[in-house]
């Protein structure tokens, strides 16, 4: 069987492999590439190792969190004494390190959504919004069969001759999906209905709140005065809370797929310079891999080895290609570049660098905006 | 046997979790809007509210002292160190909003009344609580501690 028939897409599109039955059999049954979400694991494992990293600073008998007052989620959960309790965090980064290698991959990702779990649990005062999607993006990924690819476990299987199909029920992506953009939909809906949000009240007063202290590290006074002026505040958060209720129902239909991605990158850089917010941005930014068509090499690269942009996209395609979208053909005529998308239709030149760009993780973030204004184009020339 | 049927009871399974996971969030979701942390519920930056707090050790013989400057060997800064009720002297800002900040406070006091030993003097604590919501209005609250077995401390 070829690489390109063992990846199943989604059943609404209706493509190769797709399971039979009714709609409700359809959705439980069909099959996808576990790859973006092997990607993701690895993004989560190290975000995870960075989030125990805090809990390292706070293991000293000054600051460790027993040693003052906190609230347990339930009165009879067990507390570690200090030294236990590093213990406990050299085993979480442990099998989070595990976890991001692939290494025992089912058992190594629930272990440590588990731990980290644990450890959130032993005081409500842990708690925060970032670190609960921390958990939701373990708990889904401890689900998923994750090690399939890009682990050390594909490599000894695939070496013991015994590789592992790198299909799993896509269910269990839905629900991923389901409860990612819970956050932005949540958040984006709780701003919209409360009038002082709304109104931009609340962030107006945190920039006067906060505002000498952006001044102190640098930021210029008549840039604060600006931001929590009413004129601006009037306008601007309210294109905030639109922009997470779209993100949140943007990224369900393909239409707008895309352009939820982008505008989630510009979002989690806007949250990430202006507050703190632990993890949730790198989280956010990271979660773009949920969203993206579980298929592998459903597109064809075809690039003239003879042309320098030829050969830049066939050496684009080999390095930054982690998602293994595309199948690469050589040859040495014709178009120096063209892509072949899933539905046939073929785009050329810059235009085919700008598409394959949007389709390589490491450069989506610079080629979106290429992309929209070829796609803007494309309308307006059709118009 | 049936494979079609083993297959189906797993679909029913897969069914039944799912539509678990999807209505626990759901649930978090909505109970956020009337639980003072928001837990699970995805409200971050809920208010700019700001608030100070004076507590006082309420002592045997009824006299009320500020716990300011520290008692017994205790500096409440020390003991409480966490979701800024570290400074509760200091007029700031309420992290994730003022029911939240009151339910730690609240929390944080009986903690205090119930770990710190060597005082054979308190009978309880109590904290004043003033608060400006989202710079609207001031907002005032009394809290109190559970009381302290002195008779035990002996």
């Amino acid at each position: 069987m070829t690489e390109q028939a063992e990846s199943v897409s989604e059943p609404a599109r209706g493509s190769v492999g797709e399971p039979e039955g009714s709609r409700f059999a359809r959705f439980f049954d069909a099959q996808g590439s576990v790859r973006a979400l092997a990607l993701l694991r690895i993004a989560v494992g190290l975000i995870t190792i960075y989030h125990l990293s805090y809990f390292f600073q706070l293991a000293t008998p000054e600051r460790y969190f027993a040693h003052g007052f906190y609230v347990p989620f339930f009165e009879s959960w067990p507390v570690l004494s200090l030294d236990d309790h590093r213990s406990f965090l050299v085993v979480a980064v442990l099998s989070a390190g595990l976890m991001t290698l692939g290494v025992f991959t089912r058992v190594s990702t629930a272990l440590t959504f588990a731990l980290v779990t644990f450890n959130i649990m032993s005081n409500q005062i842990f708690f925060h919004h970032n670190r609960a999607f921390l958990m939701t993006h373990l708990f889904c990924l401890s689900l998923i069969p994750c090690g399939r690819v890009l682990s050390v476990d594909a490599l000894v299987m695939k070496r013991r001759g015994a590789p592992l199909p790198d299909r799993f029920a896509l269910w269990r992506l839905y629900l991923f999906r389901a409860l990612a953009c819970t956050p932005y939909l949540a958040s984006g809906i709780s701003k919209l209905i409360d009038p002082d949000w709304w109104s931009g009240l609340v962030m107006q007063r945190r920039v006067l709140i906060h505002g000498h202290q952006a001044v102190r590290h640098g930021v210029p006074q008549g840039i604060i005065d600006a931001l929590a002026s009413d004129a601006f505040s009037g306008v601007w958060w309210k294109v905030v809370v639109l922009t997470e209720i779209f993100i949140g129902i943007g990224y369900w239909f393909k239409p707008t797929r895309l352009m939820a991605a982008f505008m989630a990158l510009g979002f989690h850089f806007f949250i990430e310079v202006t507050s703190v917010v632990g993890v949730f941005s790198y989280l956010g930014v990271a979660a773009i891999l949920v969203w993206v068509t579980p298929a592998t090499r459903d597109r064809a690269l075809i690039v003239n080895t003879q042309t320098a942009r030829g050969k830049r996209a066939k050496s684009w395609a080999r390095a930054f290609d982690w998602l293994a979208r595309f199948q690469v053909e050589e040859r040495h005529d014709g178009e120096d570049v063209t892509l072949r998308d899933r539905d046939g239709t073929e785009h050329v030149g810059a235009r085919a660098m700008h598409m394959l760009a949007t389709r390589l993780p490491l450069l989506f973030p610079l080629a979106a905006p290429l992309r929209a204004r070829d796609v803007l184009r494309a309308i307006r020339e059709k118009a | 046997m049936n494979p079609g049927g083993g297959r189906g009871w797993r679909r029913a399974a897969a069914a039944i979790f799912f539509a678990a996971c999807v209505l626990t969030q759901l649930v978090f979701v909505v109970r956020a809007y009337d639980h003072p942390h928001n837990l699970f519920g995805y409200q971050p930056f809920p208010q700019s509210s700001t608030w100070d707090a004076q507590i006082v050790r309420v002592l045997r013989d009824g006299r009320r002292v500020s716990i300011r400057n520290g008692w017994e060997g205790y500096r409440w800064e020390r003991l409480v160190r966490d979701r800024g009720l570290s400074h509760p002297f200091v007029h700031h800002r309420a992290h994730n909003g003022i029911e939240s900040t009151l339910a730690f406070l609240q929390d944080a006091l009986n903690w205090v009344a119930l770990n710190t030993p060597r005082d054979r003097e308190t009978v309880r604590f109590e904290a004043e609580v003033h608060a400006v919501r989202n710079g609207h209005r001031d907002e005032r609250y009394q809290l109190v501690s559970v009381e302290r077995d002195l008779e035990d401390a002996r």
